[in-house]
Protein backbone atom coordinates (compact mmCIF):
# COMPACT_ATOMS: atom_id res chain seq x y z
CA UNK A 1 0.00 0.00 0.00
CA UNK A 2 1.33 3.40 -0.91
CA UNK A 3 2.18 5.61 2.07
CA UNK A 4 -0.39 8.17 0.97
CA UNK A 5 -3.06 5.51 0.78
CA UNK A 6 -2.02 4.17 4.14
CA UNK A 7 -2.38 7.64 5.60
CA UNK A 8 -5.81 7.88 4.15
CA UNK A 9 -6.69 4.48 5.50
CA UNK A 10 -5.56 5.55 8.94
CA UNK A 11 -7.90 8.52 8.87
CA UNK A 12 -10.70 6.39 7.48
CA UNK A 13 -10.19 3.79 10.19
CA UNK A 14 -10.16 6.31 13.01
CA UNK A 15 -13.26 7.98 11.60
CA UNK A 16 -15.25 4.79 11.19
CA UNK A 17 -14.00 2.37 13.80
CA UNK A 18 -16.74 3.40 16.20
CA UNK A 19 -19.44 3.11 13.54
CA UNK A 20 -18.39 -0.42 12.75
CA UNK A 21 -18.36 -1.19 16.46
CA UNK A 22 -21.85 0.18 16.98
CA UNK A 23 -23.22 -1.75 14.06
CA UNK A 24 -21.74 -5.15 14.87
CA UNK A 25 -22.51 -4.80 18.55
CA UNK A 26 -26.10 -3.81 17.85
CA UNK A 27 -26.62 -6.59 15.36
CA UNK A 28 -24.94 -9.43 17.18
CA UNK A 29 -25.64 -8.45 20.77
CA UNK A 30 -22.57 -10.29 21.90
CA UNK A 31 -19.38 -8.45 22.70
CA UNK A 32 -17.04 -11.29 21.78
CA UNK A 33 -18.77 -11.91 18.47
CA UNK A 34 -18.82 -8.19 17.83
CA UNK A 35 -15.08 -7.97 18.29
CA UNK A 36 -14.64 -10.80 15.82
CA UNK A 37 -17.04 -9.21 13.38
CA UNK A 38 -15.31 -5.85 13.59
CA UNK A 39 -11.94 -7.43 12.91
CA UNK A 40 -13.32 -9.40 10.03
CA UNK A 41 -14.94 -6.30 8.60
CA UNK A 42 -11.69 -4.38 8.58
CA UNK A 43 -9.77 -7.31 7.19
CA UNK A 44 -12.19 -7.70 4.33
CA UNK A 45 -12.26 -4.00 3.68
CA UNK A 46 -8.50 -3.91 3.49
CA UNK A 47 -8.67 -6.54 0.80
CA UNK A 48 -11.11 -4.41 -1.15
CA UNK A 49 -9.22 -1.18 -0.80
CA UNK A 50 -7.16 -1.44 -3.93
CA UNK A 51 -10.16 -2.38 -6.04
CA UNK A 52 -12.75 -0.10 -4.47
CA UNK A 53 -13.81 3.07 -6.19
CA UNK A 54 -13.91 5.33 -4.33
CA UNK A 55 -11.29 3.72 -2.24
CA UNK A 56 -12.55 4.79 1.15
CA UNK A 57 -16.27 4.61 1.16
CA UNK A 58 -18.38 4.46 4.32
CA UNK A 59 -21.24 2.89 2.39
CA UNK A 60 -18.99 0.09 1.21
CA UNK A 61 -17.65 -0.32 4.73
CA UNK A 62 -21.15 -0.75 6.14
CA UNK A 63 -21.96 -3.14 3.33
CA UNK A 64 -18.94 -5.23 4.28
CA UNK A 65 -19.97 -5.14 7.93
CA UNK A 66 -23.48 -6.23 6.97
CA UNK A 67 -22.12 -9.21 5.07
CA UNK A 68 -19.85 -10.18 7.90
CA UNK A 69 -22.64 -9.92 10.46
CA UNK A 70 -25.06 -11.85 8.28
CA UNK A 71 -22.56 -14.65 7.86
CA UNK A 72 -21.78 -14.77 11.55
CA UNK A 73 -25.42 -14.64 12.46
CA UNK A 74 -26.23 -17.59 10.24
CA UNK A 75 -23.34 -19.53 11.65
CA UNK A 76 -23.69 -18.80 15.33
CA UNK A 77 -27.11 -17.34 16.12
CA UNK A 78 -26.14 -16.37 19.63
CA UNK A 79 -28.68 -17.41 22.19
CA UNK A 80 -30.72 -14.81 23.94
CA UNK A 81 -30.75 -13.06 26.22
CA UNK A 82 -27.74 -11.37 24.78
CA UNK A 83 -24.77 -11.07 27.04
CA UNK A 84 -24.61 -7.33 26.71
CA UNK A 85 -26.40 -6.79 29.97
CA UNK A 86 -23.87 -8.86 31.77
CA UNK A 87 -20.97 -7.07 30.24
CA UNK A 88 -22.16 -3.54 30.64
CA UNK A 89 -22.11 -1.50 33.78
CA UNK A 90 -25.62 -1.37 35.05
CA UNK A 91 -27.13 1.17 37.40
CA UNK A 92 -27.75 4.42 35.59
CA UNK A 93 -26.90 2.56 32.46
CA UNK A 94 -29.61 0.03 33.05
CA UNK A 95 -32.29 1.66 30.98
CA UNK A 96 -30.02 1.96 27.98
CA UNK A 97 -28.91 -1.61 28.34
CA UNK A 98 -32.52 -2.72 28.37
CA UNK A 99 -33.01 -1.02 25.04
CA UNK A 100 -30.02 -2.76 23.51
CA UNK A 101 -31.35 -6.04 24.80
CA UNK A 102 -34.73 -5.42 23.24
CA UNK A 103 -33.15 -4.46 19.94
CA UNK A 104 -31.17 -7.67 19.93
CA UNK A 105 -34.41 -9.62 20.26
CA UNK A 106 -35.94 -8.07 17.16
CA UNK A 107 -36.16 -10.14 13.99
CA UNK A 108 -32.92 -9.80 12.04
CA UNK A 109 -34.08 -7.41 9.33
CA UNK A 110 -36.00 -5.20 11.72
CA UNK A 111 -33.01 -5.07 13.99
CA UNK A 112 -30.82 -4.07 11.10
CA UNK A 113 -32.97 -1.15 10.09
CA UNK A 114 -33.16 0.06 13.70
CA UNK A 115 -29.39 -0.16 14.14
CA UNK A 116 -28.69 1.55 10.83
CA UNK A 117 -31.15 4.33 11.55
CA UNK A 118 -30.60 5.00 15.23
CA UNK A 119 -27.11 3.76 15.95
CA UNK A 120 -25.46 4.79 12.69
CA UNK A 121 -27.67 7.84 12.12
CA UNK A 122 -28.47 6.85 8.56
CA UNK A 123 -31.48 8.55 7.05
CA UNK A 124 -34.24 6.54 5.47
CA UNK A 125 -32.88 7.33 2.03
CA UNK A 126 -29.39 6.32 3.03
CA UNK A 127 -30.68 3.02 4.38
CA UNK A 128 -32.49 2.40 1.10
CA UNK A 129 -29.25 2.99 -0.78
CA UNK A 130 -27.36 0.82 1.66
CA UNK A 131 -29.77 -2.09 1.50
CA UNK A 132 -30.74 -1.56 -2.15
CA UNK A 133 -34.39 -1.84 -1.23
CA UNK A 134 -37.39 0.33 -2.03
CA UNK A 135 -37.82 3.07 0.51
CA UNK A 136 -41.41 2.08 1.10
CA UNK A 137 -40.30 -1.36 2.27
CA UNK A 138 -37.62 0.07 4.52
CA UNK A 139 -40.01 2.63 5.91
CA UNK A 140 -42.66 0.08 6.82
CA UNK A 141 -40.05 -2.22 8.35
CA UNK A 142 -38.72 0.62 10.45
CA UNK A 143 -42.28 1.39 11.55
CA UNK A 144 -42.93 -2.24 12.50
CA UNK A 145 -39.65 -2.47 14.36
CA UNK A 146 -40.34 0.71 16.32
CA UNK A 147 -43.82 -0.49 17.20
CA UNK A 148 -42.53 -3.83 18.41
CA UNK A 149 -39.71 -2.22 20.39
CA UNK A 150 -42.04 0.26 22.01
CA UNK A 151 -44.47 -2.44 23.07
CA UNK A 152 -41.68 -4.52 24.54
CA UNK A 153 -40.12 -1.53 26.25
CA UNK A 154 -43.33 -0.46 27.95
CA UNK A 155 -44.42 -3.96 28.87
CA UNK A 156 -40.92 -4.66 30.19
CA UNK A 157 -41.53 -1.97 32.77
CA UNK A 158 -44.70 -3.64 33.91
CA UNK A 159 -42.94 -6.96 34.20
CA UNK A 160 -40.14 -5.34 36.16
CA UNK A 161 -42.55 -3.75 38.64
CA UNK A 162 -44.47 -7.00 38.94
CA UNK A 163 -41.24 -8.82 39.74
CA UNK A 164 -40.27 -6.18 42.30
CA UNK A 165 -43.70 -6.44 43.99
CA UNK A 166 -43.27 -10.17 44.29
CA UNK B 1 -39.39 5.71 37.28
CA UNK B 2 -42.27 5.02 34.99
CA UNK B 3 -41.25 4.10 31.48
CA UNK B 4 -43.02 6.30 29.04
CA UNK B 5 -43.17 7.28 25.42
CA UNK B 6 -40.68 9.97 26.24
CA UNK B 7 -38.18 7.66 27.85
CA UNK B 8 -38.63 5.17 25.02
CA UNK B 9 -37.86 7.84 22.47
CA UNK B 10 -34.92 9.12 24.47
CA UNK B 11 -33.36 5.70 24.85
CA UNK B 12 -33.88 4.84 21.21
CA UNK B 13 -32.44 8.12 19.99
CA UNK B 14 -29.38 7.69 22.16
CA UNK B 15 -28.81 4.05 21.30
CA UNK B 16 -25.70 4.97 19.30
CA UNK B 17 -24.13 6.50 22.40
CA UNK B 18 -25.10 3.43 24.39
CA UNK B 19 -23.34 1.16 21.92
CA UNK B 20 -20.38 3.51 21.97
CA UNK B 21 -20.13 3.20 25.72
CA UNK B 22 -20.32 -0.56 25.50
CA UNK B 23 -17.80 -0.68 22.71
CA UNK B 24 -15.42 1.71 24.41
CA UNK B 25 -15.74 0.05 27.75
CA UNK B 26 -12.68 -1.83 26.72
CA UNK B 27 -10.94 0.51 24.32
CA UNK B 28 -8.92 -2.44 23.16
CA UNK B 29 -12.00 -4.49 22.55
CA UNK B 30 -11.54 -4.75 18.85
CA UNK B 31 -8.20 -6.30 19.49
CA UNK B 32 -9.48 -8.75 21.98
CA UNK B 33 -8.33 -9.19 25.50
CA UNK B 34 -4.88 -10.46 25.85
CA UNK B 35 -2.70 -12.66 27.82
CA UNK B 36 0.24 -14.73 28.18
CA UNK B 37 3.88 -13.73 28.08
CA UNK B 38 4.52 -13.25 24.45
CA UNK B 39 8.17 -14.02 24.59
CA UNK B 40 7.26 -17.64 25.10
CA UNK B 41 6.62 -17.78 21.44
CA UNK B 42 9.92 -16.26 20.64
CA UNK B 43 11.72 -19.30 21.83
CA UNK B 44 12.73 -21.88 19.41
CA UNK B 45 10.48 -24.82 19.65
CA UNK B 46 7.94 -23.05 21.79
CA UNK B 47 5.04 -23.42 19.46
CA UNK B 48 4.65 -24.97 16.11
CA UNK B 49 3.72 -23.85 12.69
CA UNK B 50 2.15 -20.50 12.69
CA UNK B 51 3.11 -19.42 16.12
CA UNK B 52 6.68 -19.77 15.07
CA UNK B 53 6.06 -17.78 11.93
CA UNK B 54 4.15 -15.16 13.85
CA UNK B 55 6.85 -14.99 16.44
CA UNK B 56 9.49 -14.66 13.84
CA UNK B 57 7.60 -11.82 12.34
CA UNK B 58 7.47 -9.98 15.59
CA UNK B 59 11.04 -10.75 16.38
CA UNK B 60 12.14 -9.30 13.17
CA UNK B 61 10.08 -6.24 13.83
CA UNK B 62 11.49 -6.06 17.30
CA UNK B 63 15.09 -6.42 16.46
CA UNK B 64 15.63 -2.75 16.07
CA UNK B 65 14.10 0.01 14.03
CA UNK B 66 12.43 -1.35 11.02
CA UNK B 67 10.53 -0.22 8.09
CA UNK B 68 7.15 -1.72 8.03
CA UNK B 69 5.54 -1.94 4.69
CA UNK B 70 2.32 -3.49 3.70
CA UNK B 71 -0.89 -2.27 5.18
CA UNK B 72 0.57 0.61 7.07
CA UNK B 73 2.58 3.65 6.29
CA UNK B 74 6.30 3.33 6.64
CA UNK B 75 7.70 4.94 9.75
CA UNK B 76 10.76 7.10 9.53
CA UNK B 77 13.29 4.53 10.64
CA UNK B 78 16.35 2.94 9.19
CA UNK B 79 15.86 0.00 6.91
CA UNK B 80 16.51 -3.46 8.16
CA UNK B 81 13.20 -5.12 8.49
CA UNK B 82 10.50 -5.22 5.93
CA UNK B 83 7.11 -6.70 6.32
CA UNK B 84 4.97 -7.18 3.29
CA UNK B 85 1.46 -8.38 3.52
CA UNK B 86 0.88 -10.31 0.35
CA UNK B 87 -2.57 -9.74 -1.12
CA UNK B 88 -4.61 -12.86 -0.51
CA UNK B 89 -5.37 -15.03 -3.49
CA UNK B 90 -8.36 -16.59 -1.88
CA UNK B 91 -10.84 -15.38 0.64
CA UNK B 92 -9.31 -17.32 3.48
CA UNK B 93 -5.68 -16.99 2.66
CA UNK B 94 -3.44 -14.51 4.31
CA UNK B 95 0.20 -14.45 3.55
CA UNK B 96 3.08 -12.29 4.45
CA UNK B 97 6.75 -12.07 3.87
CA UNK B 98 9.29 -10.75 6.26
CA UNK B 99 12.66 -9.74 5.03
CA UNK B 100 15.51 -8.62 7.12
CA UNK B 101 19.24 -8.46 7.11
CA UNK B 102 19.26 -11.83 8.83
CA UNK B 103 16.90 -13.91 6.79
CA UNK B 104 13.68 -13.97 4.87
CA UNK B 105 10.61 -15.62 6.18
CA UNK B 106 7.64 -16.21 4.01
CA UNK B 107 4.51 -17.42 5.66
CA UNK B 108 1.19 -18.32 4.26
CA UNK B 109 -1.91 -19.72 5.81
CA UNK B 110 -4.85 -21.13 4.01
CA UNK B 111 -7.90 -22.37 5.74
CA UNK B 112 -8.26 -26.09 5.41
CA UNK B 113 -4.64 -26.91 4.82
CA UNK B 114 -3.54 -29.32 7.50
CA UNK B 115 -0.30 -28.61 9.24
CA UNK B 116 1.54 -30.90 11.57
CA UNK B 117 2.38 -29.38 14.90
CA UNK B 118 3.49 -30.62 18.24
CA UNK B 119 -0.03 -30.64 19.51
CA UNK B 120 -1.45 -32.82 16.83
CA UNK B 121 -2.95 -32.45 13.43
CA UNK B 122 -4.36 -29.04 12.89
CA UNK B 123 -6.23 -27.20 10.28
CA UNK B 124 -5.44 -23.65 10.87
CA UNK B 125 -6.11 -20.20 9.68
CA UNK B 126 -4.16 -17.09 10.35
CA UNK B 127 -5.33 -13.59 9.74
CA UNK B 128 -3.14 -10.58 9.95
CA UNK B 129 -4.43 -7.12 10.55
CA UNK B 130 -2.27 -4.07 10.85
CA UNK B 131 -3.81 -0.81 11.83
CA UNK B 132 -1.96 2.39 12.53
CA UNK B 133 -2.33 3.90 15.96
CA UNK B 134 -2.67 7.57 16.72
CA UNK B 135 0.94 7.80 17.89
CA UNK B 136 2.34 6.67 14.55
CA UNK B 137 2.81 3.13 15.73
CA UNK B 138 0.89 0.10 14.67
CA UNK B 139 -1.29 -2.53 16.06
CA UNK B 140 -0.69 -5.85 14.51
CA UNK B 141 -3.24 -8.49 15.18
CA UNK B 142 -2.57 -12.04 14.28
CA UNK B 143 -5.65 -14.15 14.52
CA UNK B 144 -4.76 -17.75 14.83
CA UNK B 145 -7.61 -20.11 14.38
CA UNK B 146 -6.95 -23.78 14.34
CA UNK B 147 -10.27 -25.00 13.13
CA UNK B 148 -9.78 -28.49 14.40
CA UNK B 149 -6.99 -30.13 16.25
CA UNK B 150 -6.83 -33.81 16.90
CA UNK B 151 -4.91 -34.77 19.98
CA UNK B 152 -2.02 -37.10 19.41
CA UNK B 153 0.36 -38.92 21.68
CA UNK B 154 2.46 -35.95 22.66
CA UNK B 155 -0.60 -34.08 23.79
CA UNK B 156 -1.49 -36.92 26.07
CA UNK B 157 1.22 -35.74 28.42
CA UNK B 158 -0.53 -32.43 28.58
CA UNK B 159 -3.69 -33.97 29.84
CA UNK B 160 -5.67 -34.33 26.68
CA UNK B 161 -7.05 -37.74 25.85
CA UNK B 162 -5.79 -39.02 22.50
CA UNK B 163 -8.18 -38.89 19.62
CA UNK B 164 -10.21 -36.06 21.11
CA UNK B 165 -10.57 -32.93 19.12
CA UNK B 166 -10.68 -29.41 20.37
CA UNK B 167 -10.81 -25.96 18.97
CA UNK B 168 -8.66 -23.12 19.96
CA UNK B 169 -8.92 -19.62 18.68
CA UNK B 170 -6.60 -16.89 19.63
CA UNK B 171 -5.76 -13.38 18.70
CA UNK B 172 -2.33 -12.11 19.48
CA UNK B 173 -2.02 -8.39 19.28
CA UNK B 174 1.26 -6.61 19.15
CA UNK B 175 1.56 -2.90 19.52
CA UNK B 176 4.47 -1.84 17.41
CA UNK B 177 5.95 1.58 17.97
CA UNK B 178 6.86 4.00 15.27
CA UNK B 179 10.40 2.70 15.24
CA UNK B 180 9.26 -0.83 14.72
CA UNK B 181 9.75 -1.83 18.34
CA UNK B 182 7.21 -4.11 19.91
CA UNK B 183 5.77 -2.15 22.79
CA UNK B 184 3.37 -4.71 24.11
CA UNK B 185 1.84 -8.01 23.27
CA UNK B 186 -1.35 -9.59 24.39
CA UNK B 187 -3.31 -12.63 23.34
CA UNK B 188 -6.83 -13.83 23.64
CA UNK B 189 -8.05 -16.06 24.99
CA UNK B 190 -5.49 -16.17 27.73
CA UNK B 191 -3.27 -18.99 26.72
CA UNK B 192 -2.61 -19.87 30.31
CA UNK B 193 -6.26 -20.26 31.00
CA UNK B 194 -6.79 -23.36 29.00
CA UNK B 195 -8.43 -24.22 25.77
CA UNK B 196 -11.94 -24.52 24.65
CA UNK B 197 -12.29 -28.22 24.93
CA UNK B 198 -15.37 -29.86 23.51
CA UNK B 199 -17.42 -26.87 24.42
CA UNK B 200 -16.17 -26.14 27.87
CA UNK B 201 -13.18 -24.28 29.13
CA UNK B 202 -10.56 -26.50 30.57
CA UNK B 203 -9.07 -25.49 33.84
CA UNK B 204 -5.82 -26.94 32.67
CA UNK B 205 -3.33 -24.08 32.71
CA UNK B 206 -1.21 -26.17 30.37
CA UNK B 207 1.16 -27.07 33.11
CA UNK B 208 1.22 -30.80 33.62
CA UNK B 209 0.27 -31.98 36.07
CA UNK B 210 -2.14 -29.35 37.31
CA UNK B 211 -1.54 -28.94 41.01
CA UNK B 212 -4.55 -29.83 43.09
CA UNK B 213 -5.29 -30.96 46.59
CA UNK B 214 -4.14 -34.48 45.82
CA UNK B 215 -0.76 -33.47 44.52
CA UNK B 216 1.89 -33.71 47.19
CA UNK B 217 4.34 -30.86 47.65
CA UNK B 218 7.70 -31.95 46.38
CA UNK B 219 6.25 -33.72 43.38
CA UNK B 220 8.57 -33.27 40.45
CA UNK B 221 8.02 -33.81 36.79
CA UNK B 222 9.91 -33.19 33.59
CA UNK B 223 8.70 -31.57 30.44
CA UNK B 224 10.63 -32.31 27.33
CA UNK B 225 11.01 -30.00 24.39
CA UNK B 226 8.30 -31.66 22.38
CA UNK B 227 5.75 -31.04 25.08
CA UNK B 228 6.95 -27.71 26.38
CA UNK B 229 5.23 -25.72 23.69
CA UNK B 230 1.97 -24.54 25.04
CA UNK B 231 2.82 -25.25 28.64
CA UNK B 232 3.59 -22.77 31.30
CA UNK B 233 6.13 -21.33 31.10
CA UNK B 234 6.71 -22.96 27.76
CA UNK B 235 10.14 -24.27 28.61
CA UNK B 236 11.53 -27.78 28.68
CA UNK B 237 12.93 -28.63 32.08
CA UNK B 238 12.16 -29.81 35.57
CA UNK B 239 9.18 -28.61 37.51
CA UNK B 240 8.45 -28.99 41.20
CA UNK B 241 5.21 -28.39 43.00
CA UNK B 242 6.13 -26.68 46.24
CA UNK B 243 2.68 -26.52 47.80
CA UNK B 244 0.44 -23.62 48.70
CA UNK B 245 2.40 -20.44 49.28
CA UNK B 246 0.64 -17.21 50.15
CA UNK B 247 -2.60 -18.81 49.11
CA UNK B 248 -1.41 -19.87 45.68
CA UNK B 249 -0.15 -23.09 44.18
CA UNK B 250 3.53 -22.52 43.70
CA UNK B 251 5.50 -24.35 41.03
CA UNK B 252 9.24 -23.92 40.77
CA UNK B 253 10.97 -24.63 37.50
CA UNK B 254 14.46 -24.98 36.12
CA UNK B 255 14.63 -25.08 32.39
CA UNK B 256 17.22 -25.17 29.66
CA UNK B 257 16.43 -24.14 26.18
CA UNK B 258 17.95 -23.05 22.94
CA UNK B 259 16.80 -20.10 20.96
CA UNK B 260 17.86 -17.74 18.24
CA UNK B 261 16.51 -14.88 20.30
CA UNK B 262 17.13 -13.53 23.73
CA UNK B 263 14.40 -14.06 26.30
CA UNK B 264 13.22 -10.54 25.71
CA UNK B 265 12.86 -11.14 22.02
CA UNK B 266 16.00 -9.75 20.50
CA UNK B 267 17.04 -11.72 17.49
CA UNK B 268 20.63 -12.88 17.81
CA UNK B 269 20.88 -15.17 14.84
CA UNK B 270 22.88 -18.12 16.03
CA UNK B 271 21.09 -20.44 18.46
CA UNK B 272 22.20 -19.89 22.03
CA UNK B 273 21.69 -21.91 25.15
CA UNK B 274 19.75 -20.36 28.00
CA UNK B 275 18.88 -21.48 31.48
CA UNK B 276 15.80 -20.23 33.25
CA UNK B 277 14.87 -20.58 36.89
CA UNK B 278 11.59 -19.28 38.15
CA UNK B 279 8.33 -19.67 39.99
CA UNK B 280 4.76 -19.86 38.81
CA UNK B 281 1.82 -19.05 41.05
CA UNK B 282 -1.62 -20.34 40.22
CA UNK B 283 -4.94 -19.51 41.77
CA UNK B 284 -6.01 -22.66 43.64
CA UNK B 285 -9.66 -22.35 42.70
CA UNK B 286 -9.44 -21.41 39.08
CA UNK B 287 -5.92 -22.57 38.28
CA UNK B 288 -5.43 -19.28 36.53
CA UNK B 289 -1.97 -17.86 36.34
CA UNK B 290 -1.60 -15.27 39.06
CA UNK B 291 2.01 -14.26 38.71
CA UNK B 292 5.33 -15.54 37.54
CA UNK B 293 8.98 -14.69 38.03
CA UNK B 294 11.96 -15.87 36.07
CA UNK B 295 15.72 -15.41 35.89
CA UNK B 296 17.40 -16.37 32.67
CA UNK B 297 21.09 -16.57 31.88
CA UNK B 298 22.87 -17.40 28.70
CA UNK B 299 24.76 -15.96 25.77
CA UNK B 300 26.59 -13.61 28.10
CA UNK B 301 23.47 -12.06 29.48
CA UNK B 302 21.34 -12.35 32.54
CA UNK B 303 17.80 -11.11 32.73
CA UNK B 304 15.01 -11.21 35.24
CA UNK B 305 11.37 -11.05 34.39
CA UNK B 306 8.21 -10.75 36.39
CA UNK B 307 4.65 -10.96 35.24
CA UNK B 308 1.28 -10.72 36.83
CA UNK B 309 -2.34 -10.91 35.84
CA UNK B 310 -3.92 -8.35 38.15
CA UNK B 311 -7.36 -8.58 36.65
CA UNK B 312 -7.10 -12.19 35.62
CA UNK B 313 -7.42 -11.32 31.98
CA UNK B 314 -4.23 -9.56 31.05
CA UNK B 315 -0.88 -11.00 31.83
CA UNK B 316 1.65 -8.24 31.97
CA UNK B 317 5.24 -9.18 31.67
CA UNK B 318 8.36 -7.10 32.09
CA UNK B 319 11.95 -7.96 31.39
CA UNK B 320 14.96 -6.33 32.94
CA UNK B 321 18.41 -7.02 31.69
CA UNK B 322 20.89 -7.10 34.49
CA UNK B 323 23.96 -7.60 32.39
Amino acid sequence: MEPAVADEFERFYLRNEGRVGRFVLGMLGDAALAVDAAQETWLRYLRYVDRAEPRFDAVLLVAVARNVVRTMWRRTRPEFPADLTRQADVGSFEESVLMTDLITRLPYREREVIVLHYALDLSLEEICRQTKEPCSAVKSRLYRARRRLRAEYLSGEEKLYAAQRE
Amino acid sequence: MQRSENSFERELQSIGQTYDRMWRRDPEAIWGQLTAPSQRFHREGAGGGWWVAASALILLLACGGGIVHGLTRAPAAPAGVKLTIIPPKTRTEVAYKISSQYRDVTAKSTSGVPAKTETGRMQEKLQVLMVPTSDSGYKLALRYEPLTAVVDGTSLARGYPPGESFNQNAVVTYVVGSLGKVLSARATPPLALGMQYTGKTMRDPLLPPVPDKDLKPGTTWKIDAAVAAGTLPGLPGRYTYEGVVDGYFKVHFTASWTATTTPWGQFVGEPSRYTSVGDIYLDPASHLLERMTERTTGNGTEAVAAGAAPDRSVFQWTWQRSR
